[in-house]
Formats: C-alpha cells, sequence, structure tokens
C-alpha cells in the first residue's frame, strides 16, 4: 500500500454478506464477523481506492473486522518481518482498552484462519498519525498453509490505513525491537505511576502482603496483633531491614508469646533476625524462653547448633542438618568422621559435594570422582576437573567437554551478538590470571574482555598485562582506587557489546557460562539473565548455606542488554552490595519474565578471606550473619525500592552510605592500549 | 512549677476558641493564646481573664502552639482551638503523668490523638496507620509514634525549640514526635471514657483537610518516627499492667 497522509482519494465500495470475505480492491479482501444477535445489517461501509489507502468505518454492531491480503511463503522463510503500518482513527479510545487491534501474518488452513504471527497495536492519540513498526518471529512455515497479512480491529472504530506493508528483518532486529519495546513500556508505566509507591504498581515479591497489611492496618492490630506483626516481620526480612525486623520481634516476644500454634512459624524469623544481626544475647535468651512455651522445645532444637555456630564453641554440634554436618566436614581443627559425612546425605545430587568434602583430606581421587558426579548431574557441556590440592584449588581447575555435549548452543542462532564482559581487579595477583582465562576459554566466541586494575598495590598489574596480548582484551587502570561499580559505571559505556556481562577476579567461569546466558535471553526473549554458583574454598571445601543448599544464584553473573544499562543504571557508588540493589531494581521495574534464570552451575566462587564478602565489617556469611554497614545498605536500598525515590530519596541513602564509609568517589579510568600491544 | 497551656486559633474560629479558652481557664496557672491573623485581641478574647495573648509578627499556623516561652519545669498542655477539654482534664492528666514517669522510668509525653504508622507507611489515605481518636474511648495506656498536639501533656523542657519547628505548618505533629524520638521521650496515649474530650464543630480542620494525604515531604519525615518496630516494647509491656 502506497502512503498518502494527506487527503487521500477514497471510492465507496459495497459490502457482501456477513461471514464472506469481499474483494475491496487490489489483493485486498475483507472479513467481517458479527456475534451479536442482529443480522442483515449493512454494518460497515468500507472505502477503498485502488492501491492507495482504505478508510474503515464501523457500526456498532460489528465485532470484528479483518482486512487481508495473501502473503507468499518466500517472503516468510527469514523467520523475522517487519510490520509497518500508517493509521489514524476518528475516535477516542476508551482509557480501559489495552489495544484496538492486532496485525500480523494468520495461517490460514480449510478456510480457517488463526494468528501465527501477531502483535497488538495501540494508537498514540486519536486523530493523529499513528505508527506501528514491529518485528514478529514467524517461527516454523508450513508450505501446504495459506498465509496472509492481516490487520484485525474490533469493535465500532473508525480508521484510516495510509500504508500497510512487510519487510524482511533479521533475528537482531527483532531481539533488539523487543528490549526497546520492554523499556520503552515500562518506562511509560513507570512515568504514569509517579506519585505512588512502587509496591502498589509493580509487582514486587512484598507487593501483596504489604498493601494488605498497611491498608488492614487500623483493624488488624487491634483483633489479631500477632498475625500482623509476624507477617510484617516477614516483610522486614525479605527487605533486609534487619533495624525493623529487630523491633518487630521485640514486639513479638512482648506482645504475642507464646505464639500458640504458630510458634514454629513465628520462631525461626525471630532467630533469623538474631543471626543476621550477630545478636547472640538474644538468640540465646530466645532459646530460653521458647523452651518453656508449648512445642517450644522441638522448635528451638533446631536453633541450638546454631547458638554453637555463633558462639563458636568447642562443643560439636549433634545436628543432623546439611549445613552443620557440611561445616564440620570443613572444619580443619574438630576430628571429620564418616557419621558425619552418612548423616548429612539427603538423596539429592548434593550428596556428592558432601561426599567430595568427607574425602577432601582422605582419598583426592574420589573426592574429583565426587565433584565430577555432582556437576555431571547438570545438563552441562563442560565438567570440571578439580584436585584438592595447593593453596588455592582454582588454580588447577580445567574442564573437559562431556561427550556429545561440545556443541555451544548458540552457535545454532542467526544472531550472535557481541559480549562484554568487564572485570574489575584489586590486589588479586594470584587469581587474576585463571579468572580471566576462564573467560577467554568461553566456548561463545564473540566475546571482548575489560579488564580493569583499581591501583592495586599487588602485582595484579602486571599479571594483567602479562595476559593481555590476545586481541579480545582490553586493559585499564582506575585514576584512583573507585571500587568495583564505579568500574562498571565507566567501563559500559566503552564497552562495545550489546550484551554486558560481569566476572569477579577470583571467580572461575565455566566454558558454557557465556554460551547458556546469551542463547537463553534469545530464546526467551529476555532482557537480563542471571546464573548460578558454587562457593568453594582454596582448600577445595564446598561451601553450604543455612539454608543447606550450595548452588545459589550468582548476582555477580549477571548479564543485561546495554539498553537496559541506559535505561535504569547507573550503579550505586558504593563499595559493596550495588549490584544486588540493581538486580533488584531491575526485577521489580522489568519483572521477572524479562529475567532468564540459568539454574545450572556458571560459576566457581572463591569463599576465601580476601573475599569482601568475608572481610571484617563488612561480612555476608554463610551463617546468614550480616555486618552493620551491609544490614544498613540492604535495608535502605529495599526501602527505597518499595516506597520510592520521593520517600527515600537517593541523597539520604547516599548521606548515610558515606557517614558507613561505603561510598566510593568516582575517579576517572584510563586505558592502556599500549599493554594489549604487548609493548 | 506552673500549670501552662498553650494554644494558637485565627479569626475564623473565634467563636470556637471562646468555648475552648473558656474550658481550660480554671484549670490551669497561665494561658498562652497565639492570635494568628489578628491585628488586635478581640473583646470576646480580651474579657477572658488571666490569658497571656500573643499576637504574632507572621502567621505560624498550628506551629504557635510552641511559639510562647515556658519553663523547664512547668506542665504544658498543648491545646486546639476547636477541642472542649472537660473540668478534670488538667487534674487526670497529671495524675497519669506521674503515675506513668515512676512506672517506666522515663519522662514520658502524654496525649490523646495517638498514631502509630506501619512500618512501611506510604501516605497512602487511610492506609497504614493505627490511630486512637482523641473522643474515642481506648481501655489501657498505648505507646505510639505520634501524638496529636492538641491533646499533648508534657513538661517545659521537653518540648522542642520554636526553631525546631518552624516549617512544620499543618504537620506540627509530626515533627514534634521526631523531636520526642531523638530525645527518648515516649509518647503514651492515655486510656480514657468515649467523650471525655469533644471536638467543637468547626468548617474543616488541619486534620480533615491535610491529613487525608500526606504530602511528600511529610510522608519522608514519617520514615523516621514510623513503626512498632519503634517503640519500646518492654515500655509497653509495663503500662499493660497498670
Amino acid at each position: 500500500m502506497e502512503k498518502k497522509p494527506n487527503s487521500p482519494n477514497f471510492q465507496e465500495v459495497a459490502l457482501g454478506k456477513l461471514g464472506q470475505s469481499e474483494k475491496i480492491g487490489g489483493a485486498w479482501r475483507l472479513r467481517l464477523g458479527n456475534i451479536t444477535k442482529r443480522n442483515g445489517i449493512d454494518a460497515a461501509k468500507v472505502i477503498a481506492p485502488e492501491g492507495e489507502c482504505i478508510r474503515l468505518r464501523l457500526a456498532n454492531r460489528i465485532d470484528w473486522l479483518r482486512l487481508e491480503r495473501k502473503v507468499p511463503v518466500s517472503e516468510l522463510r527469514s523467520g523475522y518481518i517487519r510490520v509497518l503500518m500508517q493509521f489514524k482513527i476518528e475516535d477516542p479510545v476508551p482509557e480501559d482498552e489495552v489495544s484496538i487491534g492486532v496485525i500480523g501474518v494468520y495461517r490460514y488452513r480449510n478456510g480457517r484462519g488463526e494468528p501465527h504471527a501477531v502483535v497488538k497495536f495501540v494508537p498514540q492519540a486519536y486523530q493523529e498519525m499513528s505508527n506501528v513498526d514491529r518485528i514478529i518471529h514467524i517461527g516454523d512455515i508450513d508450505d501446504e498453509a495459506e498465509y496472509r497479512l492481516c490487520l484485525s480491529i474490533r469493535r465500532s472504530t473508525n480508521i484510516d490505513v495510509y500504508s500497510l506493508q512487510l519487510e524482511r528483518s533479521s533475528q537482531k532486529d527483532y531481539y533488539t525491537g523487543i528490549v526497546r519495546d520492554s523499556i520503552e513500556e515500562r518506562s511509560r508505566y513507570l512515568l504514569g505511576s509517579t506519585g505512588t509507591a512502587p509496591f502498589r504498581t509493580l509487582k514486587l515479591s512484598v507487593s501483596g502482603t504489604l498493601k494488605a497489611l498497611n491498608d488492614g492496618m487500623d483493624k488488624r492490630l487491634r483483633s489479631d496483633p500477632t498475625k500482623w506483626l509476624y507477617e510484617m516481620l516477614q516483610v522486614a526480612l525479605r527487605l533486609e531491614d534487619y533495624a525493623t525486623a529487630k523491633g518487630l520481634a521485640a514486639c513479638l516476644l512482648a506482645t504475642g508469646t507464646p505464639f500458640g500454634n504458630d510458634i514454629a512459624k513465628i520462631v525461626p524469623l525471630i532467630v533469623d533476625t538474631y543471626v543476621a544481626t550477630g545478636d547472640i544475647e538474644a538468640l540465646r535468651d530466645l532459646c530460653l524462653k521458647v523452651s518453656r512455651y508449648n512445642g517450644g522445645k522441638e522448635v528451638i532444637s533446631k536453633v541450638l547448633p546454631l547458638l554453637e555456630d555463633c558462639l563458636d564453641s568447642n562443643a560439636l554440634s549433634d545436628s543432623k542438618e546439611l549445613y552443620y554436618l557440611n561445616k564440620r566436614l570443613g572444619d580443619t581443627v574438630r576430628p571429620v568422621s564418616l557419621l558425619d559425612a552418612t548423616n548429612a546425605m539427603s538423596g539429592s545430587p548434593q550428596d556428592d559435594l558432601v561426599a567430595a568434602n568427607y574425602y577432601r583430606r582422605v582419598d583426592p581421587d574420589l573426592y574429583s570422582r565426587h565433584v565430577r558426579e555432582y556437576f555431571g548431574s547438570f545438563d552441562i557441556p563442560f565438567l570440571p576437573i578439580i584436585r584438592p590440592y595447593g593453596e588455592n584449588v582454582l588454580s588447577n581447575v580445567v574442564f573437559e567437554p562431556r561427550y556429545g555435549c561440545a556443541e555451544t548452543v548458540s552457535e545454532k542462532l542467526e544472531y550472535q551478538p557481541l559480549v562484554s564482559i568487564i572485570i574489575a581487579a584489586y590486589n588479586c595477583e594470584s587469581t587474576i590470571e585463571y579468572a580471566i582465562r576462564s573467560i577467554l576459554n568461553q566456548s561463545y566466541k564473540n566475546i571482548e574482555v575489560l579488564v580493569a586494575d583499581d591501583c592495586s598495590s599487588d602485582s595484579t598489574l602486571e599479571v594483567i598485562k602479562g595476559i593481555s596480548r590476545d586481541p579480545r582484551i582490553k586493559v585499564f587502570r582506575s585514576v584512583a582506587n573507585q571500587g568495583p561499580y564505579n568500574i562498571r559505571n565507566s567501563l559500559i559505556p566503552k564497552a562495545n557489546g550489546e550484551l554486558i556481562a560481569f566476572h569477579d577476579a577470583d571467580d572461575i567461569a565455566f566454558p558454557h557460562r557465556v554460551d547458556l546466558q546469551v542463547s537463553t535471553m534469545l530464546q526467551e526473549r529476555t532482557l537480563v539473565s542471571l546464573g548460578r554458583w558454587i562457593r568453594v574454598r582454596p582448600d577445595g571445601h564446598f561451601v553450604a548455606f543455612r539454608d543447606n543448599v550450595f548452588l545459589r544464584m550468582c548476582v555477580n553473573s549477571i548479564m543485561f542488554h546495554r539498553l537496559v544499562f541506559d535505561s535504569f543504571g547507573p550503579y550505586r557508588s558504593t563499595l559493596f552490595g550495588a549490584d544486588s540493589e540493581f538486580y533488584e531494581k531491575l526485577r521489580g521495574i522489568l519483572g521477572s519474565s524479562k529475567i532468564s534464570q540459568i539454574n545450572v552451575p556458571g560459576v566457581l566462587g572463591l569463599w576465601s578471606d580476601s573475599s569482601l564478602t568475608r572481610s571484617p565489617g563488612i561480612e555476608a556469611n554463610e551463617s546468614g550473619y550480616r555486618s552493620e554497614k551491609r544490614r544498613c545498605y540492604a535495608a535502605l536500598a529495599n526501602r527505597q525500592r518499595v516506597l520510592g525515590e520521593s520517600i527515600v530519596p537517593d541523597s539520604y541513602i547516599n548521606s548515610i552510605l558515606s557517614d558507613q564509609a561505603i561510598l566510593r568517589e568516582h575517579s576517572g579510568i584510563i586505558e592502556f592500549s599500549d599493554l594489549a600491544e604487548g609493548v | 512549677m506552673t500549670i501552662v497551656a498553650c494554644l494558637a486559633t485565627y479569626p475564623a474560629r473565634l467563636s470556637q476558641s471562646v468555648i475552648s479558652i473558656k474550658s481550660l481557664l480554671n484549670q490551669v496557672d497561665l494561658l498562652h493564646v497565639v492570635l494568628n491573623g489578628y491585628t488586635s485581641v478581640p473583646p470576646e478574647l480580651e474579657e477572658l481573664p488571666g490569658v497571656n495573648y500573643i499576637i504574632p509578627p507572621v502567621d505560624l499556623r498550628d506551629v504557635g502552639k510552641f511559639f510562647p516561652d515556658v519553663g523547664i519545669n512547668d506542665y504544658v498542655f498543648l491545646c486546639d482551638d476547636d477541642i472542649l477539654y472537660p473540668c478534670d482534664y488538667v487534674e487526670r492528666m497529671r495524675g497519669h503523668y506521674s503515675v506513668l514517669r515512676d512506672s517506666i522510668n522515663a519522662e514520658p509525653i502524654l496525649g490523646l490523638h495517638g498514631v502509630i504508622y506501619s512500618d512501611f507507611y506510604d501516605g497512602t489515605p487511610r492506609s497504614g496507620r493505627s490511630v486512637d481518636v482523641f473522643y474515642r474511648e481506648l481501655e489501657k495506656f498505648r505507646l505510639v509514634n505520634q501524638l496529636g498536639t492538641g491533646t499533648v501533656l508534657c513538661k517545659g523542657m521537653q518540648l522542642p525549640s520554636f526553631h525546631f519547628m518552624e516549617g512544620s505548618q499543618r504537620f506540627v505533629d509530626v515533627r514534634f514526635a521526631r523531636h520526642a524520638l531523638k530525645l527518648g521521650f515516649p509518647m503514651v496515649c492515655v486510656p480514657r471514657e468515649s467523650g471525655w474530650l469533644q471536638q467543637i464543630e468547626v468548617d474543616s480542620s488541619i486534620y480533615e483537610t491535610f491529613t487525608e494525604k500526606h504530602p511528600e515531604n511529610v510522608v519522608c519525615e514519617i520514615q523516621e518516627i514510623s513503626g512498632m518496630s519503634k517503640i519500646d516494647w518492654e515500655k509497653q509491656r509495663i503500662l499493660q499492667c497498670i
């Protein structure tokens, strides 16, 4: 159809009976549908000049109208089609209408049509020119079927179509279009929600509960305060606001005890609160108090090993829970027993890691075998061979392609975007080399690596220089030490990749990490992906957390389209924790449907005393303890996320973080292009 | 130890303020009345004995009740110009003060209109608050985040400076509560029967016109005082036994 925006010359075309299709000019046919009880009505006038614009006028009794044109199969074989339409509607669209129509490709078999690849469209405003410019994925084509480009409109909409056409497109344009549309849609939604707390407008994990707690507060607090407090405590813990959680716990203990039938639900939350805050005295008092209540002893029996754990006493815990037993297996001082190991077995693949931890000091070959068995339980193409020798087992990890799984998933994809992987390095001379090499050894080839030394005082920079001959590596140095997130904010604009990812300077990436993330994002049409990791000590002991889980979500492994960062970044300029804040922000804004979770191991994370999570004053350890600084930052960031920036402004957060010496000043970054050439 | 009452009013509330002032006159040693928007003391108020009228240079609105100077040991009753105070108001409130101070070993601030906010208060109207309205029954003492400053008793030394309260017109209760929390004065809503205090009919009150939806800057301030988690529950347990 030719575009003609100014007063086209329309001609009238008579209609046929309802239900049949009527030829209206050129290759176009018009099909009408009416599911009301009224029949035989001259329900629409179609004014369709030859080869030019189409003006459609519907009466109320028409439920839908479809304009169709046959499309040769050859036009659809590229897999991706760009649909372009210019149109104008004459009537205002009711506010509750999500769209007025659908445009795309329908497949017809035996005279019946069904949507094959379509998009909805909504005009910007009535009586103004609107555009549809969308790329649709055609998918598999059936040579026996007939395909038609269709414009479907429902109800009484009067529309002028000025142009309507198809163009061949690509997976790259398709995916980029999805990213743009998703971001635009969410940004528009956020703009429209200004003035309302995000927990009321976004689907956050606490949204439903918090709304109910707030809206029913007066009534519920008077009728059943214990329940209200318990649910609010859950919210506080989910938001990592341990100061609030502690206050609510105190309230529960003062007013709600002995908790009745809810004791098994409430007490563990209070325990989690005291563990996170390191409040051992309160934990001890809780044990003594609750053990007097009906059902209290059973609940407290699970807490007591934790108390011993926190007190770091020499008494051996007799808890059968995997976390405690695994911890004993990793203890370098106390004796390790086969009983400890067998008691921790649960019949899950994790048993192999427990067995590996047992054999670590007894039989290195069995250690390696059980490690391979564990990772072999996942559908991953590369398996690690880890030997429990040396100062750091990660220094000697090698990967073997699994038989029959050497291919990458992304090789089959038409579009293989460039992935920029950013690594911030500080005083990591003993780990940076294997960390970078694990990225260079990725099975996915279209990558570049941006490594920045954050003014290390050891030989980190020299080590980086030593392996920077690879043309995929670009080396940078901070002007002054500035923390990993300032480095990310500086390097992302310098990255060439459509997709951005990160890697820690002491971790090892499985060779399939990038491949799986890229291919999953393209196939699931998501904007962000996150992988999983296993934490391992330098001596080879695998670390389970207090929830008895080894394999955990790895926020460091986040990969996103660069438009996501352009729209919702930057990272806050802190020493730690900004990756969690940014991820939670994206989860709230984009929704979980736009984030892929890769539920197989992708990274081996070093769990050593030099890690930020183990550093004194900023710890986040496997028992659940969080240092005061981490608690402070997490609580502020999450409070802002649910209540909004107008109630919890950035200036307020940053002033508190500054007082806590968590903020880092941005200093800038210098590229060492000479180093990359080996000069 | 002087018993002082402070109240602010404006011309549209003249008839109500006469009733309110008269209900307080015989119960206090000194009554300060800040006359916002007046150029002189109207005859209806001038004829009331023993009242110190203050005409401020600018309209202070409800912050005006914090304008007069008081002694640090004075019992200070902050009052509103649209409430009818019963004849035993001062006596009972002072009695509560003595009992509480000894029981919880702290200097309390007492009131009749108490608010507890949600720990994640977002300012949505009629949401995120538990309110003990001053004219309704309350059986037991209740620690709260905030007290309505129209029905408060405190000591002079517990009052914030006028400078601290400046700029909090229409949300003085919030600002006052921030002061109390910062200095560790527990805010206690006292038990009473329904109708002990009564609202004098007005066209509109700040409560109705303003507290329907808090502006964002006020919601920000409320974050500092809000939540069950900010209440001293050991003290509350003691209060439950009184």
